[in-house]
């Protein structure tokens, strides 16, 4: 068995970062809440990336190895602020228009870490509640907790499709 | 409007700029580029000491000031250890206690070993740091594991490929062909594109012409940075890692 780790060429790495870097910025920026933490653990992504050179089966493939990279760098930068540090929460105003808008994205900003993730990848990546447990490496009941706090806390509404999935759930288990 | 579709418009408003866009671009290509130029020089460095009967593998190491540009290693051409060194022994050689395994699970037994001078070196040729470590070689009938044990101060980062992990350590797996060849030798262009590529690394010096496969687990654990290393060996990348293992759990 022979394992040859091939650094990826210029252009590959600038396919990947054309691709994914603006979709990993929202989900750092979610977690860490600026612009510059939410850069440099975009920029700390793609470094594992060129280090590591994995091999993916296929963009989807892909894609998850950089969301769950990216999450466990946001995780390590949250846990190294000190719990007295505040939360600079300024840069939301450059992207907010409406009071709302900037209402909703701080409610989101002040959910912890783990429950922040699993809304952002639900909501705005699109993925269900396994494909979520897949790429974080955690369980779906986990998966479904978190999203279920995170709802809870936000106070955001059902939809008849998640209350559907949550419904067969319970159907599944009798 | 809901307070989902709510939220979902208002993430649409997040966008990285094109600056910041560029400026990770440029940062992750500069890094790459050093990156590949530091493990053909540490590569080079590993083929070399081999023959001088020591190894160390896939190593990418950053300085506080900088990147180490390179590692010089050197030791005796005898081996100083003809038998496992005691703790106390070590400790008086290289400051430290390595992990001591008289024979590892698989058979492989405590043939001989090394003292080596490292000297890390950043890129105007200044060391930055200097140890020195361990090699000690294990046999099994004519098959030779090659275990090194290093312990310094800069922040470590293993190439190569993770093959294991557990409880917080990772172990990485590399392999290379090492061609051995004269002083004089003249590369082919075949030669130069297997360079280039990194499929062949080149070691300068010996009378003839020959080729060594050379593969290895590394891994880091407690700041020091371990190696399982075989040129031409009989174990496979699995086997090198059950050895790995042992060593982890006598290092606790």
């Amino acid at each position: 068995m022979t394992h040859q780790s091939v650094r990826p060429s210029d252009d590959e790495i600038e396919n990947i970062v054309a691709n994914y870097s603006n979709m990993l910025f929202k989900l750092c920026f979610s977690v860490l809440c600026n612009n510059a933490d939410a850069e440099d653990a975009v920029s700390e992504t793609f470094i594992k990336y060129i280090t590591k050179s994995p091999h993916f089966k296929d963009e989807e493939h892909k894609k998850a190895w950089l969301i769950r990279v990216s999450t466990n760098i946001c995780y390590d930068i949250c846990r190294s602020r000190k719990r007295s540090d505040f939360i600079n929460i300024d840069d939301l105003n450059n992207y907010c228009s409406t009071e709302q808008e900037h209402n909703i994205l701080e409610e989101v900003m002040q959910l912890p870490s783990k429950y922040k993730t699993v809304i952002h990848l639900f909501y705005i990546e699109g993925y269900k509640s396994d494909e979520i447990s897949k790429i974080l490496s955690i369980t779906p009941a986990a998966v479904r907790k978190r999203l279920q706090y995170g709802r809870k806390m936000l106070k955001m509404e059902y939809e008849k499709g998640c209350y559907d999935e949550k419904r067969r759930i319970y159907q599944g288990n009798g | 409007m809901m307070k989902k579709e709510e939220y979902i418009k208002a993430m649409d408003n997040i966008e990285i700029s094109t600056e910041v866009k560029q400026r990770i671009l440029n940062n992750t290509i500069k890094t790459n580029k050093s990156k590949e130029r530091f493990n053909m020089r540490l590569r080079k460095k590993i083929a070399l000491v081999a023959v001088a009967a020591t190894m160390v593998l896939g190593v990418t190491v950053f300085a506080a000031t900088g990147i180490v540009s390179s590692w010089n290693a050197s030791s005796s051409s005898n081996y100083e250890y003809k038998t496992l060194p005691t703790a106390k022994q070590s400790i008086k050689d290289i400051g430290y206690e390595p992990c001591l395994i008289e024979e590892f699970d698989n058979g492989y037994i405590f043939k001989d070993g090394s003292i080596i001078n490292n000297t890390l070196n950043d890129d105007s040729n200044t060391a930055v740091e200097k140890f020195k470590s361990v090699s000690f070689r294990y046999q099994k009938n004519d098959d030779k594991v090659i275990f090194s044990q290093d312990k310094y101060d800069y922040e470590m980062e293993l190439a190569g490929d993770i093959i294991y992990s557990d409880n917080g350590i990772d172990i990485y797996y590399m392999s290379f062909t090492n061609k051995l060849v004269p002083g004089d030798y003249k590369l082919t262009e075949e030669d130069k594109k297997a360079e280039a590529s990194g499929d062949l690394i080149f070691s300068y010096g010996t009378d003839e012409i020959s080729i060594s496969e050379v593969k290895g687990v590394s891994w880091n654990n407690d700041n020091v940075q371990y190696g399982l290393t075989q040129i031409d060996g009989n174990l496979s990348a699995d086997d090198l890692v059950e050895m790995a293992k042992e060593v982890i759990a006598e290092s606790k």
